[in-house]
């Protein structure tokens, strides 16, 4: 329950950078760097508890 | 229809809710009605081609079983044969290009060959053969599945099941992701150097190629994923076709995890009954490169596809003469130290990589006049353009250059993630699958947009063939 609440306001915190980055002016382009860069610490976090840092011996 | 579009977006989550509202075994039918307008997508002479065909593959192979002549069991083969060539020889000319025409006429004709073989039976209900050949997430650009594993699942009555959804579900997501975030951005860069070869510098058409290495793969596998991930939403497994190729040691190694099933169909249906490689050494080279000369005509018919399948026949039978060089050598070089072979390792996948990037040259331009424009900039002109000034050649920003690392480090993670979505988000699964599909669907649909902004995206490379 406790990790459905933190997904939640990850998610939160997200749209919320997008829409603030979006009325400040930014390029869409920008706001989608922003978003990769999310993207990448949530696919490091994935890689990481799947392999438990060890790399996957691929 | 284009995968990449609003229609298959709406067309595709009707497709899942009406096979899961239906009577399993009426799903069947409604694949097939959906096949067809996915394929007809406004064009309707396309879909009388594929049902034409469908209808002469299907009545051959019938005709082969029931018949005990093998003279008219012959003559059946080679006439679906020479209808198959016929089609795509017409079908396949540039300004006549029928899309998807070399995928379901070599799924039809293996059909055919395994009949004639007896290494399977006829099917003899039409639609479910019809769906074979048709079947929508696999009919624009493969893979090119094989009836023996294909029709059985396509008997069975659809089941749709919630960890089929998922597991789609997360290929479907990887697929787009391929497609929008890293093809289509790579293409523009790509595009630059190649629409206009004389204008490009050595180190520019070098960077354009290792560009449209990763474009292509990922528009390719891109493809692929989506359509394993539609498929088995759909509760079917496709094939595999791609198996991390660039990490290829050699060239050998690379044919077999680049476009597997092609180069299965090509194994099996071509290079075993030409001799293979029983028949001597110089027999071998030479069915070697007749297999790779079709393979590139197969693409187009340009010379410049031809010539890179050469290349790539050229590329094996080097491998293949310099096989018991390389293996006393690697025997003698066993009690080195590991540094010494991981050295080596990564020599041989670079030099692999280099080998592919060069015939991608070819590939990829236009004609053999502007590929051969290229090789000369990259020989002889390969600091035309300034490394400092490649930037602005590129009409790149800083932007962009943070957008290329992360683009590359996040395609370079999700490659190293399993197929199936429980495997990957176990434990805690729900909350982090969730924030991951929230992450990926921005990008996409980020990418997607930015990309229509910029030049009107692009279609899949290989719905061409």
């Amino acid at each position: 329950m406790k990790s459905v609440v933190y997904c939640c306001l990850c998610m939160l915190a997200a749209e919320a950078g997008m829409i603030f980055a979006f009325l400040s002016g930014s390029s869409s382009e920008e706001i989608l760097v922003g978003m990769l860069a999310l993207f990448a610490v949530c696919l490091l976090y994935i890689y990481i508890r799947i392999t438990g840092g060890r790399g996957s011996g691929t | 229809m284009n995968f990449i579009s609003m229609e298959f977006l709406i067309f595709f989550p009707m497709v899942l809710v009406i096979c899961r509202k239906l009577p399993a075994r009426a799903c069947r039918i409604v694949l097939l009605i959906a096949s067809y307008l996915f394929y007809m997508n406004g064009i309707s002479w396309t879909g009388l081609l594929l049902f034409f065909s469908t209808v002469i593959s299907w009545l051959a192979a019938r005709q082969i079983e029931r018949t005990a002549y093998r003279t008219v069991k012959k003559v059946w083969m080679w006439s679906v044969c020479l209808y198959c060539l016929g089609c795509l020889i017409i079908f396949k000319q540039e300004h006549f290009s029928v899309p998807g025409i070399s995928f379901y006429m070599f799924q039809a004709l293996s059909y055919v060959m395994d009949i004639y073989d007896k290494k399977s039976e006829s099917e003899s209900c039409f639609n479910c053969y019809a769906l074979y050949v048709s079947f929508f997430p696999q009919l624009a650009a493969g893979p090119i599945e094989r009836a023996k594993d294909l029709l059985p699942q396509l008997k069975k009555p659809v089941m749709i099941r919630r960890n089929n959804l998922s597991d789609g579900f997360w290929l479907l997501l990887r697929g787009f992701f391929k497609k929008l975030a890293v093809a289509d951005y790579l293409a523009r860069f790509v595009d630059i150097v190649y629409e206009a070869p004389t204008q490009a510098g050595g180190l520019a058409a070098v960077v354009a190629t290792l560009f449209f290495a990763v474009q292509i793969y990922c528009d390719f596998s891109g493809y692929t994923d989506i359509a394993r991930g539609a498929a088995r939403m759909l509760g079917i497994e496709l094939m595999e076709n791609f198996d991390h190729p660039y990490r290829a040691k050699n060239i050998k190694e690379f044919w077999r995890s680049w476009h597997i099933s092609l180069t299965k169909w090509f194994t099996d249906y071509l290079y075993i009954p030409l001799g293979g490689s029983r028949k001597g050494f110089l027999r071998t080279c030479c069915n070697t490169m007749t297999v790779f000369a079709i393979s590139g005509l197969w693409h187009g018919l340009s010379l410049h596809y031809l010539v890179w399948g050469l290349l790539h026949g050229i590329f094996f039978n080097v491998f293949h003469m310099t096989d018991r060089f390389r293996s006393s050598h690697s025997r003698s070089s066993n009690h080195n130290s590991r540094c010494c072979r991981l050295s080596c390792q990564l020599m041989a996948r670079l030099t692999t990589f280099a080998a592919v990037c060069f015939a991608w040259i070819f590939f990829r331009a236009e004609s053999l006049l502007d590929a051969s424009i290229l090789l000369g900039r990259i020989f002889f002109h390969f600091c035309d353009i300034h490394p400092a000034h490649l930037l602005s050649f590129f009409h790149m920003r800083t932007m962009d250059l943070y957008r290329l690392f992360l683009v590359f480090f996040c395609l370079h993670m999700l490659e190293r993630l399993p197929d199936h979505a429980d495997r990957a988000m176990q434990p805690k699964g729900t909350a982090t699958a969730a924030f991951f599909s929230f992450c990926i669907v921005t990008v996409s649909v980020l990418s997607w947009l930015v990309g229509l902004a910029e030049n009107g995206g692009n279609a899949f490379i290989y719905f061409s063939f």
